[in-house]
């Protein structure tokens, strides 16, 4: 039996995983998807080409949030630039906040550069686990970036307060950056200190984009649905609610 | 194998504690607790090998006679020493609660304090008149600030007025839109990481 107040987000549910199949067979046989350009993402490239010309480090984090949403768009980031780091043999360190994220970017580095035909290049000591203490893994990283000097910074994932301090210290030392992040009270300390950053709903987009694989793009364009439905369910409940019909409200309570 | 049984455990789990969000049933949600019970043990248990991968690094660099390896022998004997006050002496030991409360604590406010300074330097360089978005910011940016201090009410009685309107307004609406973008995001990561669409939490190329 269904939980009273659910049905209503199991439509959705519903609704977006049929769009989401519906569009996998629609461009699954099409080489060029149509998805609108993420300037963020464009410029990891040039970061890391710009870490590889002054023979310094790129390092990668994904803040100090545990297995979230946020965290696994960030792995597909982190992919990425582990194999574009194996194939122009750039340095990559990645620091970690959290235990149980360690362990998987360790993995997702190393079989990067497996992939890449570089499994020598495949340092673990530069996948590092810091502290799952906030002030402590800030103060790791800063360490990082100013011992390494780093040349690019890449920060995906879920951040609290150590956003801004993270970001201030690789603009310290120079380093070009991207961030990407869905949580909102720390969006503008990234817009503010870093060269790029990924606002919410763009982080998820990364790994289609990246890829460009069907079965993801599929999955962007059943999250544009239902953001479609979002904004017709919020301007049709604003006219509904302003004439004095709570019909609507009481649809999506169900 | 190693590719499929990541994605069995990683289906089964996300598929129950999703079943237990919209279906009533009491072995569902005594399955999901177990589940949600199991991956608190999993992390604590990753904490070791986070220990592990600390230690392997920084007792490497003191053998190895690298660049700052003294800063090595510091936090070795720190962790070790943290390690066995901790242990021996349980988290309710005196000797704990001095140094959780004189050094730990300390050094933590410490941390966290130096966020005025760079929400001051931050704020300096996205204000420089670059272009229109810049100008835009810096605009909202000084009403605001002027609304919220004592010179902006005696400036003009409306300042504050406009600070509350530009905060509660356009902001709050800014902040929804991609609050639902990133919830609807999160919502299709979940479901391409439950159906094995989305590897990287199995550590393979993903």
């Amino acid at each position: 039996m269904l939980r009273a107040g659910s049905i209503a987000d199991l439509t959705v549910l519903v609704l977006m995983i049929a769009s989401g199949i519906y569009y996998y067979r629609k461009f699954a046989s099409d080489k060029v998807v149509p998805i609108r350009r993420i300037r963020g993402l464009d410029t990891i490239d040039e970061a890391i080409g710009r870490a590889t010309e002054m023979g310094r480090p790129v390092h990668f984090t994904t803040g100090f949030g545990d297995l979230v949403a946020d965290t696994f768009a960030a792995f597909a980031v982190l992919d990425y630039v582990a194999r574009q780091c194996a194939r122009y043999n750039a340095r990559l360190i990645v620091s970690n906040s959290q235990p149980v994220v360690h362990p998987i970017t360790e993995n997702i580095v190393k079989t990067a550069y497996t992939m890449e035909g570089r499994p020598d290049s495949f340092k673990s000591s530069d996948i590092r686990y810091l502290s799952d203490t906030q002030q402590a893994y800030v103060s790791g990283v800063w360490g990082i970036m100013e011992r390494e000097k780093v040349a690019a910074n890449i920060m995906m994932g879920y951040f609290f307060a150590e956003s801004l301090l993270l970001a201030e210290c690789g603009n310290r030392v120079g380093a070009f950056q991207v961030a990407g992040t869905a949580s909102t009270p720390q969006l503008p300390f990234f817009v503010a200190a870093c060269d790029y950053t990924l606002i919410g709903e763009e982080l998820f987009a990364a790994g289609a984009y990246l890829t460009q694989d069907p079965v993801r793009i599929g999955a962007i364009m059943a999250q544009d649905i239902a953001k479609l439905l979002a904004i017709a369910l919020i301007a049709l409940g604003a006219v509904m609610y302003t004439v004095g019909s709570t019909f609507l409200a009481g649809l999506c309570d169900l | 194998m190693k590719t499929v049984l990541p994605m069995i455990v990683t289906f089964v789990g996300g598929a129950v504690v999703l079943l237990d969000y919209f279906v009533e049933g009491s072995w569902i949600s005594a399955t999901s607790n177990a589940f949600l019970s199991w991956s608190v043990l999993l992390a604590a248990f990753s904490t070791f090998l986070g220990g592990a991968n600390i230690l392997f690094i920084h007792v490497r660099n003191l053998k190895d006679r690298r660049p700052n390896w003294g800063l090595s022998v510091i936090l070795v004997l720190s962790l070790v020493a943290w390690f066995v006050v901790g242990v021996v002496g349980t988290t309710e030991s005196d000797i704990y609660k001095f140094v959780w409360e004189n050094v730990y604590s300390s050094l933590s406010a410490t941390m966290f304090a130096l966020n005025a300074f760079f929400i001051a330097s931050a704020a300096y360089r996205s204000f420089r008149l670059r272009g229109a978005e810049s100008a835009i910011l810096m605009t909202a940016a000084v009403l605001v600030m002027m609304g919220r201090v004592g010179i902006g009410e005696a400036i003009s009685s409306r300042l504050p007025m406009l600070a509350d309107w530009l905060m509660s307004i356009p902001g709050t609406a800014g902040m929804r839109g991609i609050t639902i973008g990133g919830a609807l995001g999160a919502v299709t990561v979940g479901l391409r990481v439950i159906l094995g669409l989305e590897r990287g939490g199995t550590g393979m190329s993903v």
